[in-house]
């Protein structure tokens, strides 16, 4: 089985240790881990605004780092969920390869359905608090969403559960929006940070130190909170809490 | 910034009641997750529901007609306008030939869309609104803020104001059930007063002929049982098959709305009494158009329970006013897109893509999945914002040359934080510190060779 | 072309490809003492339900009905009560009084009972002060599925589900009773 990591571009650049840690990970249990380079971004900031088709050459160009592989993985589940969503409408590969919507996985949902790992050489002693980010929740179904009235289960969770001492809990409105939304942080910047300071002051409210989830984008904007209004909260993304030696 | 941003932002401003509004509605969201959670066949319901809807659409023809047909044979006057100017002057006609003066009605979202009642007290006659919320709105001479609870933006202490002001109830008394009481004495001498009277229409059943209205209050059922005639209004859209597919959707409706199990008065009307008149009127005003976009046809599946806005995090945090469209949240934004591109692409902005408005929808619409679409239309259609089409640009010139991307990566980090972590930028203006630049990325790690297992 | 044949027209020509009508896929909730659930939903509701004890009137008297000034267009209480059918002008139904109906179907669901309205009016249905439904207990169905394939349209005008009183929660949300139509509804059971 040849796996690749896919490095989401603001990954790449801000959150090198989120990258590395999903190496770790993977490694860790016994996979075969490759990082083709140049990669950059998948497309989904121009698609959210309302550019998809701007993000054909993109997708062309994920198409073509990732031909070789029978799995691609990466630490976001929003970028893997717009691959998955749109490059059937914005790839045309041709040739013996799947297209890479139907081969691309999020880390946490690649390990939880297809590695299914039952112990990981993991030990955080702190409480986190989930932050069911709305594109894991809902487009990719890492955890039951809210809304719906179906059994309640969470891929996260229970993927945290094989890691020692940590304390895993949810904030109050378990599945809100954070307010990211990509352009939307920009474009509708105060209705982006009000919901961001709810979501935050909702994940403190636990008494959790950490805050973690499956996506970058989230914890990045929640950060850019925090450190703005100075709070005690940190963020981290799963990966890291899933190969943490503390 | 967009319409709807700039709005937002005013509306934000008063942080307190952004967040007094924004409880009040996650509250209603609460009590509808309690009603869909308590009834085991919740989603089979739902996807009953949005099938029935998709049968309705592919014959939406003949089951009008069916409709019609089996409503005159009950004896309830069927019309049909094309336009809501064509809706409004029916319902002038009607009132004109009964020598009518005062109206008193039940809420109507395609009474507000038409403008229906301005239309008619410009022509002398009086128009009640018997509903509650849009009694309140009325009096305060401004528009509903939600479909289902059109005052909710409003304070109770705002109402006793205005109660005291227009009702000459007791000064500086806010409670709501003094003050609902009395609101019940004085619309009950309008009840007595009125010589006609208008409902909306939940649900037009073609196999019946026979109409359901639904409310809590009981007005529309007042405004009816106290008039000898007796105007309703519906969007050709409000057609279900049968007595059984009411049934799904009396189910879902309430439940969805209000987090109730079923609203207090389920109405069913299928001929006048002796000596009274039913007529009724199908109104296009541009839901054939509406139907003909293959994209966004499905939009005509909802039943204006109002979920999507209760759980929409944006409308909830900005109010149904900072919508250009009438109708606000995840309905609106779509809505007001099917209307006019260019009157009301401001509020197309006004979504984070959460998709909860598409996970609470009673008729499984894909909201959220809308609003996307529509995103993509707007710079064919000649909609977008010139900023943002910028930004992507920009963003297109840099992930399409990884020797660029991985040029400003290397640089970024030794760019002074104040050049970019300032007030100038919208993404710290807001309340946010930027993300901080790793000195290497995961990249030049990888290529290092320090990344290892 | 007239309006109607304009927008026939126009949605013959948008509505595509016709899609068969669905089947039911799920089977609906059932429970296990129907009475019961329904008396727990009307109560839910905001309504109350009592148990016939004896007569009509000795049953309203008991549940605390002011039974000198009742509005009903019930058989056996047609010594007792006014006939709404028998005002000659339905401004007279306007007033403060308990109107006494007959209910044919309890849904346990959700706490309606099916009302269908047989005389020429119904205003005192609405306008009442205190609403007393009757309603023969083996009539209570478990859901509106149910209730639907037992209720007869027929000859019928008008006919109404009602679940508990009159209610709004329009100023900030908060439930009052009471918003125009009955500001008390009882169930009697029979």
């Amino acid at each position: 089985m040849r796996v690749a990591l896919f490095v989401p571009c603001f990954v790449n650049a801000l959150y090198p240790e989120v990258g590395e840690a999903s190496y770790k990970l993977l490694t860790s249990l016994g996979l075969d881990v490759d990082y083709p380079l140049e990669q950059t971004c998948c497309g989904q900031p121009m698609g959210n605004a309302g550019y998809e088709k701007d993000a054909e050459p993109l997708a062309e160009r994920m198409e073509a780092l990732f031909a070789e592989y029978d799995y691609v993985v990466g630490p976001s589940a929003s970028c893997v969920s717009f691959v998955r969503e749109a490059y059937p409408r914005l790839s045309h590969h041709k040739g013996e390869h799947k297209c890479l919507s139907s081969r691309i996985y999020e880390i946490c949902e690649f390990l939880h359905d297809v590695v299914k790992p039952t112990a990981l050489e993991a030990r955080f002693p702190h409480k986190v608090s989930l932050h069911n980010s709305c594109h894991g929740v809902r487009l990719m179904g890492l955890s039951a969403p809210s809304e719906q009235n179906i059994p309640y289960y969470s891929k996260l969770h229970n993927l945290l559960s094989l890691v020692e001492g940590v304390e895993v809990v949810e904030p109050e409105r378990r599945d809100e929006c954070c307010g990211f939304g990509g352009l939307f942080s920009i474009e509708e910047s105060a209705v982006s940070v009000s919901m961001g300071r709810d979501k935050v002051a909702r994940h403190i409210a636990t008494g959790a130190e950490f805050i973690t989830g499956a996506d970058s984008s989230c914890l990045m904007h929640m950060q850019g909170v925090i450190e703005r209004e100075k709070l005690s909260i940190r963020t981290k993304h799963i990966v890291e809490i899933l190969t943490a030696q503390e | 910034m967009s319409c709807h941003a700039v709005k937002a932002k005013a509306f934000l401003k008063n942080e307190e009641r952004a967040l007094w509004h924004d409880k009040a509605l996650y509250a209603v969201r609460e009590k509808r997750d309690r009603q869909a959670y308590s009834l085991p066949e919740w989603e089979s319901l739902r996807e009953q529901a949005s099938q029935i809807k998709e049968r309705v659409l592919g014959n939406l023809a003949d089951y009008l007609e069916e409709f019609e047909r089996n409503a005159t044979r009950n004896g309830i006057k069927v019309h049909w306008a094309e336009s809501g100017e064509e809706m409004n002057a029916i319902v002038a006609q009607i009132i004109k030939e009964k020598g009518a003066k005062h109206l008193v009605k039940s809420k109507s979202m395609l009474a507000e869309e038409c403008h229906l009642a301005p239309y008619l007290e410009e022509r002398g006659v009086e128009v009640v609104e018997s509903d509650l919320g849009e009694r309140i709105v009325q009096l305060m001479e401004c528009a509903p803020s939600h479909i289902v609870l059109p005052a909710i933006h409003i304070k109770r202490e705002e109402v006793g104001e205005l109660f005291e002001e227009k009702l000459s109830t007791e000064k500086g008394n806010s409670d709501p059930t003094y003050l609902t009481h009395e609101a019940r004495k004085h619309l009950r001498k309008k009840f007595l007063n009125a010589d006609i009277s208008m409902t909306g229409v939940n649900f037009a059943i073609a196999s019946e002929g026979v109409f359901a209205v639904c409310t809590n209050e009981g007005n529309a059922d007042m405004g009816t049982a106290f008039t000898d005639t007796h105007i309703a209004i519906m969007g050709l859209e409000k057609i279900v098959p049968d007595m059984e597919s009411l049934a799904v959707f009396t189910r879902l409706l309430a439940r969805s709305a209000t987090g109730q199990p079923i609203t207090t008065y389920t109405a069913l009307y299928r001929q006048p009494e002796e000596g009274k008149e039913i007529h009724l009127i199908i109104v296009d005003n541009g839901r054939t158009k509406s139907l003909a976009d293959a994209e966004h046809r499905t939009m005509l599946k909802c039943m204006r329970c109002g979920a999507c806005m209760n759980t929409c995090p944006v409308y909830r945090r900005t109010g149904g006013y900072s919508y250009s469209y009438f109708i606000p949240g995840p309905l609106g934004i779509n809505l007001g897109m099917l209307r006019s591109p260019e009157a009301y692409g401001g509020n197309v902005s006004g979504c984070s893509l959460c998709y909860s408005c598409s996970g609470v929808c009673p008729a499984k619409v894909d909201l959220a999945e809308q609003i996307y679409k529509w995103r993509q239309q707007m710079a064919p259609l000649g909609v977008a914002d010139s900023k943002k089409k910028m930004i992507v640009k920009a963003m297109n010139l840099m992930m399409r040359n990884p020797r660029l991307m991985n040029a400003g990566v290397a640089v970024a980090p030794y760019i002074p934080r104040f050049v970019y972590n300032n007030g100038i930028n919208p993404w710290c203006a807001s309340g946010r510190e930027m993300p901080h630049f790793a000195k290497k990325s995961f990249r030049v790690l990888w290529n290092e060779g320090k990344i290892k297992r | 072309m007239t309006a109607k044949e304009n927008i026939l027209k126009r949605l013959r020509a948008a509505q595509g490809a016709s899609v068969e009508k669905p089947k039911p896929t799920f089977e609906p909730i059932r429970f296990e003492d129907r009475v019961a659930h329904f008396t727990e939903m009307v109560k839910a509701v905001g309504g109350d339900v009592v148990a016939m004890q004896g007569n009509l009137i000795d049953t309203l008297a008991a549940a605390g009905v002011d039974v000198t000034n009742l509005v009903s267009p019930l058989e056996e209480l047609q010594d007792k009560a006014l006939n709404p059918d028998a005002v000659a002008d339905v401004g007279e139904l306007g007033g403060l009084y308990t109107a006494v109906v007959s209910g044919r179907v309890g849904v346990a669901e959700n706490g309606a009972v099916w009302v269908p309205v047989e005389g020429r009016r119904r205003a005192h249905i609405f306008a009442c002060n205190h609403l007393v439904i009757v309603l023969d207990r083996g009539c209570v169905v478990d859901t509106m599925h149910d209730a639907m394939g037992r209720i007869s349209l027929d000859g019928l005008a008008y006919g109404a589900f009602i679940s508990g009183p009159s209610k709004t929660a329009d100023i900030e949300q908060a439930l009052v009773l009471g918003a125009h139509g009955a500001m008390k509804t009882t169930i009697i059971l029979y």
